[in-house]
């Protein structure tokens, strides 16, 4: 064989051991990444058994190194991530960033966590990796935005935000982010016009708080009113959906974390989730009042009595001390029209629960529906006895004396029901009517600035009241 | 004639350089260069319920207390530490007198305050007293309404108190602190209001004797507390405000020293639910810089009873000069509130205070740690210390010389918005064991 021959033979078969020996040395350098991605396994003994023999078998799979380590170790990652072991969770993530780097959902996990900590600089990197790798993710981007938002690189923000309106038009968390960056930089119409979207595209669930301010800014003091006056405390801001994430709960074994997705699910509009986390909750935990309590409240909220009943049932008998049970019971049997067995959940209630104020509301109003006034006023006073910051109470003792014709009295209550809660609409509208009707000019001009700055009392109203004003006292306050 | 050169030399050339270098370059993992580290793990807890024995003071317990805020100076100047409080439900601020030494006397230094949250000591007039800023909401459950005030309590040298109303009719203020913000040598008030759905951060300067002007700095729902120092360095004050909601967000103003402000984020998570709970500075490791003591755990809803998240605890800002700060996680402690620096066992090294607003009232774990110590070890590696299981529900905490031993008490305050009203305080001195 000719000489040159010979050389490049052995070099072909040397160069060809090498690769064969690197791509071995590669295997078992991700099958020891792979084992290094199992966590040390944390105290479950508190914890139900399925879920310690789930991590179990899933460590196994992965420390057998086979060939579905990989995914085991992925399902060991999520299972620890859906139980709030976060640290755990994380050094599976880490380990599969390397061994499986073609998949977004590990760095879109991962940064979920180091981002949830403020991690800010760590996430960015991971969630443009996952955002990379899975270009239709829309929520692995829009994550990259936000988190981009809290470290202040704002014009990169933006620009990521922009990049997902192209996808997506009708992303209201893109347009949200956005009308933030704006607001930051001072560009008010611009951002009115982005909160705008994002309040239209969601619902009003978005932006309708930084819409007020918005509003102000460009002197549109009537549109800020007009949403201040809405509601007397909304925060109905919910976090953006990620299927990714959201999916990991089914594999949650911690009832009050399933409870508190079940509460989110819900409170961000999406019923059927809320209810599948709630019901898994209730299956890891028959026993657990609060979960039969949430329940009951989602069925009673789409008028499904006979599905609400047996859950409220539940949690009165798991939890008598829980005052909120026996009410909405109690009410439940009052709307389909069983008088008798509401007036006895009432009365148990109380007699389980003396000191709520919640459950001697409920008395007052009933005794006062049934024009045993003197009973009723009583039980109003002991509602707000307990619970001496609420004005409502005080208020119906109010009416009650208006309707007797005792007005001086009902006058003291709606003063004493300020104290308790000084923007109380109805006590400040009341009390500007009375004294403008009883020719009190100096104290009727006072209700009247306080009625100004309280936005819940009506447009409607404030001018009915102006008016009744200017017609006693000849000009306008 | 020249020989045809032979390719192979090339070939074995190239395949000397070229096989190693592939495969180096195969073998350096893509994902190495952006494999942020995991988080660290949690750290072993140690039982020391022995380091302090609480003992009720003041007032006794009655229906279920709603202790906001605690504080602790030498109000009348006697020489012993006293305490205030503000207990949100009666709507009073308290003076607890300490007459002697170890015996204290309650008195109500304001009434009819509507839910006041804050309390802070100042001498706002510049007469030699103490006067007290008193941050009200108005309402504490949750309510937008424009409730808040912000009253100062002026002292007439004998610790009666007047109130003079600064600022009503706003967003529910929940945080007050007296700095002079532009220099003209005159206390102006920096003011966090959490509101509801839209809150607000301002700063108040001073105009006349009792008169102030407002400046907004921020219009963000969630303003929970607000803190005043030279953080970056330029020797003129700066504000640090810790909004809560949704936003979960820690904004630096950077201050001119002329009462002009510059903005940013220097904190922020993504998990609308974090919990941002309250904020305190200190130089947590010496040198020389104030760094941000943050807690996070809030976990009122959206579920049936309010609880604890597994990310709760308390963490710190290291502030590296020049506005900017890094973040470190100190440990873990479901409802963490009220973080406060103080060197319990006087090694030199600041460990970190911290209570829990939360009992489990899922009613799976008895033994719910109220208040955590978190021991520097001197190298900012943090061990967490079980100070205490009972009273629960504590919201507030304070340190201060208050036996005159030069180690540091605690002072708590409790705080019960939800059954099983057990196991409550009022105002809780925590005096170090012997």
């Amino acid at each position: 064989m000719k000489r040159p021959v010979l050389v490049a033979i052995i070099a072909v078969v040397a160069a060809a051991s090498a690769v064969g020996g690197y791509m071995y040395w590669r295997a078992q350098a991700r099958v020891a990444a792979v084992r290094e991605g199992v966590p040390a396994r944390p105290d479950l003994s508190a914890w139900p058994a399925e879920l310690a023999s789930r991590i179990d078998a899933c460590t196994r799979r992965v420390e057998s190194g086979g060939d579905d380590a990989v995914r085991a170790l992925g399902e060991l990652g999520q299972l620890y991530h859906a139980n709030g072991f976060y640290a755990e969770a994380s050094v599976c993530y880490h380990a599969l960033l390397r061994a499986d780097p073609a998949n977004a959902r590990w760095p879109h996990a991962f940064a979920s966590i180091l981002a949830g900590y403020g991690k800010v600089d760590d996430a960015i990197v991971l969630f443009r990796q996952a955002a990379d790798l899975a270009p239709g993710y829309v929520p692995s981007r829009l994550r990259l935005g936000d988190v981009l938002l809290k470290a202040n690189r704002l014009d990169e923000a933006a620009k990521v935000y922009r990049e997902i309106l192209q996808i997506e038009p009708r992303q209201a968390y893109a347009h949200l982010g956005l009308g933030r960056i704006l607001m930051a930089q001072g560009d008010w119409t611009g951002a009115r016009d982005a909160l705008e979207r994002a309040a239209s595209l969601s619902n009003d669930r978005l932006a309708y708080d930084l819409l007020p301010t918005v509003y102000e800014r460009l002197l549109d003091t009537e549109r800020a009113a007009t949403l201040r006056g809405r509601i007397k405390a909304a925060g109905s801001y919910a976090d953006a959906p990620d299927p990714w994430l959201d999916e990991m709960m089914l594999a949650c074994y911690d009832t009050y974390r399933l409870a508190v997705a079940g509460g989110a699910a819900k409170h961000g509009g999406d019923r059927k989730v809320a209810l599948q986390l709630l019901e898994r909750a209730r299956q890891i935990s028959p026993d657990s009042a609060p979960v039969h309590f949430q329940l009951g409240i989602m069925f009673l909220e789409t008028k499904e009595y006979s599905k609400a009943r047996p859950h409220l049932e539940q949690c009165t008998r798991l939890a008598p001390d829980m005052a909120d049970g026996w009410i909405h019971l109690s009410n439940l049997h009052a709307t389909v029209g069983n008088r008798a067995e509401s007036e006895r959940v009432l009365a148990e209630g109380l007699a389980r629960c003396p000191q709520s104020p919640g459950l001697q509301l409920e008395k007052a109003h009933r005794l006062a529906a049934a024009g045993r006034t003197d009973e009723a006023i009583a039980a109003y006073h002991e509602s707000f006895r307990l619970r001496p910051d609420e004005a409502a109470p005080l208020f119906s003792v109010a009416k009650i004396h208006f309707e007797q014709g005792r007005d001086a009295e009902g006058i003291a209550e709606l003063e004493r029901a300020l104290q308790a809660e000084p923007g109380f609409p109805p006590a400040l509208s009341i009390l500007a009517y009375h004294a403008i009707t009883t020719g009190d000019q100096a104290g009727a001009r006072l209700w009247l600035e306080r009625v100004r700055q309280q936005p819940r009392v009506t447009r409607s109203e404030r001018d009915q009241l102006v008016k009744a004003f200017t017609d006693r006292f000849g000009s306008p306050p | 004639m020249p020989r045809p050169r032979s390719i192979l030399p090339r070939f074995l050339r190239i395949l000397a350089v070229g096989l190693p270098a592939l495969l180096a370059l195969a073998g350096c993992d893509r994902n190495d260069r952006a494999r942020p580290a995991p988080l660290g793990a949690r750290g072993r807890l140690v039982e020391s319920t022995g380091v302090y024995r609480p003992e009720p003071i003041g007032g006794p317990v009655t229906e279920h207390p709603w202790v906001a805020h605690v504080t602790t100076c030498d109000l009348d100047r006697d020489g012993l530490v006293d305490v205030l409080a503000c207990e949100s439900q009666q709507n009073t601020v308290l003076w607890l007198r300490q007459v002697s030494r170890g015996r204290f006397e309650e008195i109500v230094v304001g009434a009819d305050m509507r839910a006041p949250v804050h309390v802070e000591p100042a001498d706002m007039d510049g007469d030699g007293d103490l006067d007290l800023l008193v941050a009200s909401m108005g309402f504490v459950l949750p309510n937008n309404d424009r409730i808040g005030s912000v009253i100062i309590l002026e002292n007439d040298g004998a610790q009666k108190f007047a109130p003079r109303i600064i600022l009503e009719n706003t967003a529910r203020v929940t945080d007050l602190q007296a700095a002079d913000l532009n220099g003209d040598g005159r206390l102006d008030l920096v003011v966090g209001q959490f509101g509801y759905d839209q809150g607000e951060v301002r700063w108040m300067e001073r105009t006349g004797p009792w008169e102030f002007k407002s400046h907004l700095l921020l219009e963000l729902s969630g303003a929970i507390n607000v803190c005043v120092d030279d953080l970056t360095g330029d020797r003129h004050p700066d504000i640090v405000a810790l909004i809560s909601q949704q936003w979960e967000e820690i904004h630096l103003f950077e201050g001119d020293g002329r009462g002009g402000f510059k903005g940013r984020v220097v904190f922020g998570s993504t998990n609308e639910d974090y919990g941002s709970s309250g904020i305190s500075l200190c130089d947590l490791n010496g040198d020389g810089r104030k760094d941000i003591l943050y807690s996070n755990g809030d976990g009122f809803g959206p579920a049936a009873t309010p609880g604890p998240r597994p990310w709760h605890g308390v963490q710190w800002l290291e502030n590296n000069g020049g506005g900017f700060f890094r973040y470190h996680r100190i440990g873990d402690l479901p409802g963490a509130y009220s973080p406060i620096g103080v060197d319990v066992d006087r090694d030199g090294h600041t460990d970190v205070i911290a209570v829990s607003a939360y009992s489990d009232w899922d009613k799976k774990n008895p033994r719910v740690v109220s208040m955590m110590w978190f021991r520097n070890d001197g190298r900012l590696n943090f061990e967490p210390r079980i100070l205490a299981y009972a009273p629960k529900d504590l919201i507030t905490v304070a340190a201060g010389d208050l036996d005159g031993t030069g180690l540091p008490c605690l002072v708590t305050g409790g705080f019960y918005v939800f059954p099983p009203y057990s196991g409550l305080s009022r105002i809780t001195l925590w005096r170090p064991a012997p």
